[in-house]
């Protein structure tokens, strides 16, 4: 890539600035050099070169002239080969026009820069003083291999290793040696499991075929367990059969002997035994039966032939009993007992009637029924004598309350007039609540206070103002200076201050400047003891002379004196020598005698500006004096001190405003008390008048507040008596209306009274009584009267009763004289009640006997019953018996029994025997008992013998019911093993998994295998590619070093460091110094010298880019320089080399290195262009 | 009189699928186990199309099977078919001829099983004559066709046969015979097993047919698998081919030709994946992508193969019933720049030998046998059995890993 025109249209300080750089020379060095003073904008140039290629920065800093969205720099450029005109914005996207405007790919520029990045293109080809340190320091300060650092620090392709170690990392998360957590272990864990899963799973065929020979045998066991039991059971079965049988034949035998003696009895019928032993209990009992019944009805004919009964009486029975049950028996007994009491009391009822007759005053002769009163009489009178007392007492109080009520009224009136006409507070009341709540002689205390506390204040604001003194008249009467004027004065000051200063600032460093150059003059003069132009050309001048001395010693034909010659020789060389030596040393010291030269001219030039100076400072100090005298003059004018700055004049006149503005808050203050004083004493008349109008009296020398109090006390006391008035009145009118109640009551009271007295009158006059009878008298006789009704009835019953009684035992004595004649008891003079409990004590005399004579007659014929009953049961007995007899003689039941019994156990023998006989039939299994015994036969071996293996049988039989039991388990559980296999795809999923994951880690490994054996083979390649370029380049770097340094270092070469490599320069002759080592200067060459085999190196397989070098030769002398401008000449063979410089020393040496092949270009003087104003780039 | 059946082989009944796609758990729920499921279907299809009988030529069961869980499945499908009445004929191929599984397992009297003497069964209703010869080993590198009886006069003559065919040298030979010898014999249908690929041959009056694996098991057996059924009627011999497989395996390639942007990649495997979907005739498509071609995104691509994947595993979800199994990237950049690029050297530095000098292949190959000692046995020697072997497989990744790494600097430089 080459640059062929740079526009900076619009960008720092430039606008619309160009370079040329003409079109790429044919056979020369396509170097350039770019002058400029400071600030001409090198850096500028070089930001702006990179901005091209890789967009304007984000934070640009070249915006201080135009802004960002402004911004635009361009160019001409050639890549590979054709030609392109280029413009850049600053914008996000599509930054890069063509000519026409419009977007340009950024691709057209990465075609040339690869992969070169802004930085690394800043750090190995744009170099300034920083970037040239920077990446030199980096690649001396980075750890590891040097040759990578070179390597990537030429082909700006750096972290390669990191990549591929990352690549490996990815690689070791498979698997990686000696490690054991990774994904390979994983896998292969749950391979395991599935494995596992599978066989606990699976059933294998030949597991299949296991079960089914295990149920096979399983079987096979159980029938031949079943076939061994059943061959034991059947000898088990066959041996009970044997001993049953034996046993049944033997008992057989006992049997056959019992009987034999027994065949001549006749055979039992069925139930005959049971029936003779019934017949002869049922005989005893039938024969018991007959003897008693024959006893007993001998015993009772006996017993009621015995008996004798009274029959006479018998016939009277009905008769007796009606005597007592009539009840006239028992009134008889009461009229006996009663009769003498009642007509005792018969005769005290009729004593008593007699007494109340003579009491009421009547005869005694007087039907005691003709006093009594009709019953309405009686009531009307009774009510009258129960009403009189009300009546006549309501009266008598209905008057007395009359009376009452009017004393009341008489003496309400009298109160009510006693009150006499109250004084009305009504006005007077409202005045004094208006006054309250004015509240006057609060209002005027606060504001007393407040005028107190203004004038504190005012007092305190002016004393603020000193130094000023004065009242507050003369402080208002002062006419202050304007905010402007003060300003005025401020600025004025302060500028010549100011000015002043910095003049004096300028001052002191042109005096220290002269000192400085002073010192240094002095300095060069002390220590290299400069020989001036007056002690060289003296040398010069001896020189001379003695030559001349000399020579005029040798004539060219006259004699030699050679003494003489040798003496002026000697002179000659010694002045020669000392001319030598002060031309040595100026020469030497050439630069010292410029430098003290420049130094003079400067303390000339130094000590004029310091006079210039001087004057000025003065005139200014003279100024700044007057202006400062108008200001302390306007200060005294105020009454302020004369040094008082304008500075401070603002706050002392923000404090006098203050102070006038409280004078006026107390003027305010003091008119408002004013105003309180006049309202308070009008209202304190108005009081008065009013309180004069109510009737009382003002205490002039109180105050409101007091006569407010006192005309309260007095409203209060006015209200309390209006009230009692009230109350006074509220009673009178009901002491009025009460009279007139009591008189209305009076009245009808009065005239109940008079209705009464008529209704007597009249009452009594219908009766017996008479007229002019007293209530209380007419009271009595009716009490007497209402006893006399009863008394009459209770006479006339006693009479009733008495008279009942003797009728009642008349009857009764009749009745009993009557029967006793009938039963033939002479009756004579005895009590009746006698005569007949006796007639009742026969009566049930007779009774007994009778009923016991019907008892015995019916015992008896019940015992005769029970006789023939007895006679019957025995007939029957007998017929029976004599059948049974017929076919057993016997004479009597007790040898019948006997008999039957006999035949009976002929027949249990009998059966016994048939029983026996057919067991044993049933035990052997046979027909008949001759083959039984056939059977029996057969059988040798003893009783004993056989019970013992019966007992062996036993045992072994219990063994083979587990043993089978034990066998048909196992049957079962193989057997449901066996149908339990089923056929689900579970096992086959498993592997199918398994198989699944093998895959999965076939794969992985695969992964595995590229990425690590990948990442080996490019570490590898990468290995040879950095020596073959470290090489080359280390040879380049060494010999550029060696030119740089002028051979004072003849190569490069590398040693192990503790930490890596370690780049070592070898110097001349011997020895070497590792690069950290070398002074600044040395390391700065070779950092440059790194940076132009860099390039070399990146030139050789790649475009070149234009190199940017931005006075990189500040450390270097002369003659390094020159060096290195071949160099730079040399590289610019293989591509564009800018170099830009503000030094014009460094043109020179330029030019004389490289002649014609550098183009030197002038940046437009930095005068021309507007300073920027702060931001430097 | 007409006599219809089904005709296949080569079951291998819970073989598993060999598909990285079964790492989702969700897709081995659908279509693991597919053998068994793809047989459920062959038996549903029996029962649909109610024919006579099932055929199965041979290789039901993969010979190591050992697991008495699949022949107690086979037994129920077994017994479906003969209750509906349906009889099936089995030979044993190579697979099966020694499988443990079937002798003890009790299969109902309809299923006929022949033995290795050759015999023929007649079906007395239908005049149909099966004739059978099963593998009696492994190895049968004798023809069997000596061992069939002639053809019955009056009946339809079917003959089941394991047969690699004509076969060729490299391969095994399992009772090799021709087709013509086949023809020959006087069969009205020959129905083959063995190769796992369909093949319909008819010459003159005699049908042959090699139905194909009725499900395929990885990506080498792709393409629509299926069953065939056969109807033997007045018109002769006629065949139809029934799809049975639950899951189809095809290998899906997806150009990238110049293709810039990661977009475009991503719509060209949304097409490819799709088209392939379209094509299939099972219930899902299993692709293994395989991305070719030239594109700048190449290194890109190589690099970020687990976005790739991503992506096309996104692009199968949303398609349905597809599922990817890999992701093989075959992707080079357009035009290589030759020149002074670093990558470039480097590349041409590894080209001439620097990235495998010996030491680097001693490297190589300490690292290959570190990781061979660690993998499960079973993959040991997929990674070289032998030295030779092992030689080769560095020669491989040295090449693969190389272009990989290169790859992903290349990548991570364009991304810088």
């Amino acid at each position: 890539m080459r640059l062929k025109r740079f526009d900076l249209t619009r960008y720092g300080l430039f606008t619309d600035f160009s370079i040329s750089f003409g079109e790429r020379p044919v056979s020369k060095p396509d170097f350039h050099i770019l002058y400029g003073a400071n600030e001409a904008g090198k850096s500028t140039l070089r930001s702006a070169f990179l901005d091209l290629l890789f967009g304007i920065e984000r934070q640009s800093i070249y915006d201080f002239k135009h802004p960002y969205p402004t911004m635009r720099i361009g160019g001409a450029l050639e890549i590979n080969s054709s030609a392109r005109e280029l413009i850049r914005v600053k914008k996000e996207k599509n930054s890069l026009l063509g000519p026409d405007d419009q977007p340009v790919s950024d691709a057209v520029l990465s075609a040339a820069l690869g992969s070169v990045t802004r930085d690394g293109y800043e750090t190995m080809f744009s170099l300034d003083d920083d970037t040239l340190q920077q990446g030199g320091d980096s690649i001396l300060q980075s750890k590891g291999d040097l040759g990578q650092l070179l390597f990537s620090a030429a082909s700006g392709l750096s972290d390669l290793g990191r990549r591929l170690d990352e690549v490996r990392a990815e690689a070791h998360a498979f698997y990686r040696a000696g490690t054991r957590r990774h994904d390979l272990a994983d896998a292969k864990k749950r391979l395991q499991e599935l494995k596992d899963e599978k066989s606990k799973t699976d059933l294998q065929a030949s597991q299949y075929a296991a079960l089914i020979k295990l149920e096979a045998d399983a079987r096979t066991h159980h029938e031949a367990a079943k076939a061994a039991r059943d061959i034991s059971r059947a000898r088990r079965q066959h041996l009970s059969r044997v001993l049953a049988a034996r046993s049944a034949r033997s008992a057989l035998a006992v049997l056959q002997a019992k009987l034999a003696p027994m065949a001549a009895i006749q055979d039992l019928p069925e139930g005959w035994l049971a029936e003779a032993q019934a017949l002869s209990t049922q005989s005893a009992a039938a024969e018991s039966e007959a003897r008693l019944a024959k006893e007993a009805v001998e015993r009772l004919t006996e017993e009621r032939g015995a008996l004798e009964v009274d029959d006479t009486i018998l016939g009277l029975k009905q008769d007796v009993e009606r005597l007592s049950d009539l009840g006239l028996e028992a009134r008889f007994r009461t009229a006996v007992a009663d009769i003498p009491s009642r007509k005792q009391e018969h005769d005290s009822v009729v004593t008593e009637l007699t007494e109340i007759i003579q009491r009421l005053g009547r005869s005694s002769s007087e039907d005691p029924a003709s006093l009594l009163l009709p019953t309405a009489t009686e009531a009307t009178l009774n009510g009258l004598v129960g009403r009189k007392a009300a009546v006549f007492e309501a009266d008598a109080t209905a008057r007395e309350e009359q009376d009452k009520a009017k004393a009341r009224l008489a003496r309400a009136a009298k109160q009510v007039k006693d009150f006499g006409d109250p004084a009305d507070v009504a006005g007077l009341a409202a005045l004094v609540k208006r006054m309250r709540a004015a509240g006057y002689d609060k209002e005027m205390a606060r504001i007393e206070r407040q005028v107190a506390t203004l004038k504190a204040e005012l007092d305190a604001a002016l004393k603020r103002l000193v130094p000023w003194s004065g009242n507050i008249d003369t402080l208002a009467a002062l006419v202050p200076p304007t905010a402007s004027q003060i300003s005025q004065w401020q600025e004025t000051l302060s500028g010549l201050e100011i000015e002043l200063r910095d003049r004096q600032r300028s001052l002191d460093d042109r005096a220290d400047e002269r000192d400085r150059l002073i010192a240094d003059i002095r300095s060069i003069e002390a220590t290299t003891g400069v020989l001036d132009d007056a002690t060289a050309s003296g040398a010069r001048a001896r020189r001379t002379a003695a030559w001349q001395a000399h020579r005029a010693g040798i004539q060219d034909d006259g004699p030699v004196d050679i003494d003489a010659l040798r003496s002026t020789a000697d002179a000659f060389e010694n002045s020669m020598d000392e001319d030598d030596r002060v031309t040595e040393a100026r020469q030497r010291q050439s630069t010292d005698v410029a430098t003290l030269r420049e130094a003079n001219a400067a303390l000339i030039r130094v000590n004029a500006e310091i006079e210039k100076l001087g004057t000025k400072i003065a005139a200014q100090r003279r100024l700044l004096d007057g202006e400062a005298a108008v200001v302390a003059s306007a200060m005294a004018e105020l009454g302020l001190t004369r040094d008082t700055p304008p500075t401070a004049l603002a706050g002392w006149l923000d404090r006098r405003e203050q102070a006038l503005a409280k004078h006026a808050e107390v003027r305010d203050a003091l008119a408002d008390l004013d105003a309180a004083r006049a309202g308070r004493s009008s209202a304190a008349a108005r009081l008065a008048t009013a309180m004069t109008a109510a009737g009382l009296a003002v205490d002039e020398d109180a105050s409101i507040d007091e006569n407010l109090d006192r005309a309260e006390a007095e409203i209060e006391r006015g209200n309390r008596l209006q009230s009692d008035i009230r109350s006074a009145l509220t009673t009178l009118e009901q002491a009025q209306s009460d009279v007139e109640d009591r008189d209305r009551a009076a009245k009808r009271i009065a005239a109940d009274r008079r209705s009464w007295e008529a209704e007597w009158c009249a009452a009594l006059q219908g009766c017996w009584l008479g007229e002019r009878r007293s209530a209380e008298e007419v009271a009595e006789i009716l009490r007497v009267l209402r006893a006399l009704p009863g008394e009459t009835e209770k006479r006339d019953d006693l009479n009733r009763r008495i008279e009942q009684m003797v009728a009642d035992s008349e009857r009764y004595v009749a009745a009993v004289v009557a029967l006793a004649d009938k039963a033939g008891i002479p009756f004579e003079s005895a009590h009746p009640l006698s005569v007949a409990d006796g007639l009742r004590a026969r009566l049930d005399d007779a009774s007994r006997n009778d009923n016991l004579r019907d008892i015995k007659q019916k015992e008896g014929d019940k015992a005769n019953a029970e006789l023939r009953g007895a006679a019957e049961k025995l007939r029957i007995i007998k017929a029976r018996f004599d059948d049974m007899a017929a076919r057993y003689p016997s004479d009597g039941f007790t040898d019948l029994l006997e008999t039957l019994r006999m035949a009976g156990e002929k027949a249990a023998y009998r059966a016994q025997i048939d029983r026996r006989e057919r067991e044993l039939l049933e035990a052997l299994e046979c027909t008949s008992l001759d083959d039984a015994e056939a059977f029996l036969e057969k059988e040798t071996s003893d009783n004993h013998a056989l019970k013992a293996e019966a007992a062996q049988l036993d045992s072994e039989l219990a063994d083979h019911d587990e043993m089978i039991s034990e066998h048909f388990h196992a049957h079962q559980t193989a057997r449901k093993a066996l149908e339990s296999v089923s056929g689900d795809a579970d096992v086959a999923r498993i592997e199918e998994s398994r198989r699944t994951e093998l895959l999965d880690i076939k794969e992985q490994a695969d992964r595995y295998l590229a990425l690590s054996i990948g990442a080996l083979a490019a570490d590898n390649a990468l290995r040879a590619f950095r020596d073959r370029h470290r090489s080359t380049m280390m040879k380049r770097a060494g010999a550029a070093f060696a030119t740089i340094t002028r051979n004072g270092f003849t190569d490069l070469t590398t040693t192990p460091g503790n930490d890596g490599e370690l780049l070592v320069g070898l110097k001349a002759g011997s020895g070497s110094m590792v690069a950290s080592e070398m002074s600044k200067g040395t390391r700065f060459q070779l950092y440059l010298a790194l940076r132009i085999a860099g390039y070399g190196e990146f030139v050789q397989d790649r475009e070149a880019l234009p190199f940017f070098a931005d006075d990189i030769l500040e450390t270097f002398d002369d003659d390094r320089s020159a060096e290195t401008f071949q160099l730079l000449s040399e590289m610019a063979h293989q591509g564009q080399v800018i170099y830009l410089t503000h030094h014009r020393h460094l043109c020179d040496i330029a030019e004389q290195v490289c002649g014609d092949a550098v183009t030197i270009h002038a940046l437009p003087d930095p005068a021309a262009i507007p300073q920027p104003l702060s931001r430097k780039a | 009189m007409s006599f219809r059946f089904i005709h296949t082989a080569d079951v291998h009944l819970d073989s598993p699928l060999l598909s990285l796609a079964l790492r989702d758990a969700d897709i081995a729920e659908m279509i693991g186990n597919a053998t068994r499921q793809s047989f459920e279907k062959t038996v549903d299809l029996c029962l649909e199309e109610a024919v006579d009988a099932l055929m199965i030529a041979g290789d039901l069961y993969d010979g190591e099977l050992r697991s008495m869980k699949t022949a107690v499945f086979f037994g129920g499908q077994m017994r479906r078919l003969t209750e509906a009445g349906i009889g099936v004929f089995i030979v044993r191929g190579n697979h099966d001829a020694e499988s443990v599984i079937t002798k003890q397992l009790s299969l109902p009297d309809e299923v006929h099983v022949f033995s290795g003497r050759g015999e023929a069964v007649s079906i007395p209703d239908k005049d149909v004559a099966v004739h059978g010869v099963s593998f009696g080993k492994p190895h049968m590198t004798d023809s069997l066709l000596p061992k069939y009886k002639p053809p019955v006069e009056g009946a339809a003559n079917i003959g089941l046969l394991h047969t690699s065919l004509a076969g060729s040298a490299e391969h095994d030979v399992y009772a090799p015979c021709s087709l013509a010898d086949l023809a020959g014999h006087g069969f009205d249908y020959w129905g083959l097993g063995h190769i796992h690929k369909r093949q319909v041959h008819a010459k003159g009056p005699c049908t042959v047919v090699m139905p194909g694996i009725p499900q395929g098991r990885h990506v080498n057996e792709a393409g629509p698998k299926s069953v065939t059924l056969v109807e033997i009627g007045a018109q002769g011999v006629t065949v139809e081919e029934r799809f049975t497989a639950v899951a189809q395996f095809e290998r899906v390639g997806v150009a990238v030709d110049g293709v810039e942007d990661w977009r475009g990649v991503v719509r060209a495997i949304d097409d490819a994946v799709g088209a392939a979907r379209d094509g299939v005739r099972a219930d899902a498509l299993v692709a293994r992508l395989e991305v070719r071609g030239k594109t700048p995104l190449a290194p890109r691509l190589r690099r970020d193969r687990d976005l790739l994947v991503g992506e096309a595993l996104q692009s199968a979800a949303a398609i349905g019933k597809a599922f990817i199994e890999a992701v093989a990237i075959d992707v080079g950049l357009p035009d290589m720049p030759s020149g002074h690029d670093p990558i470039s050297e480097l590349r041409t530095l590894i080209a001439s030998g620097a990235g495998s000098t010996d030491a680097v292949r001693a490297g190589a190959l300490d690292l290959l046998t570190a990781l061979q000692e660690q993998l499960p046995a079973e993959l040991r020697d997929e990674f070289g059995a032998d030295d030779a072997a092992l030689r080769q497989k560095v020669d491989h990744y040295l090449k693969l890993g190389s272009e990989d790494v290169l790859a992903r600097l290349e990548a991570e430089r364009a991304d810088a």
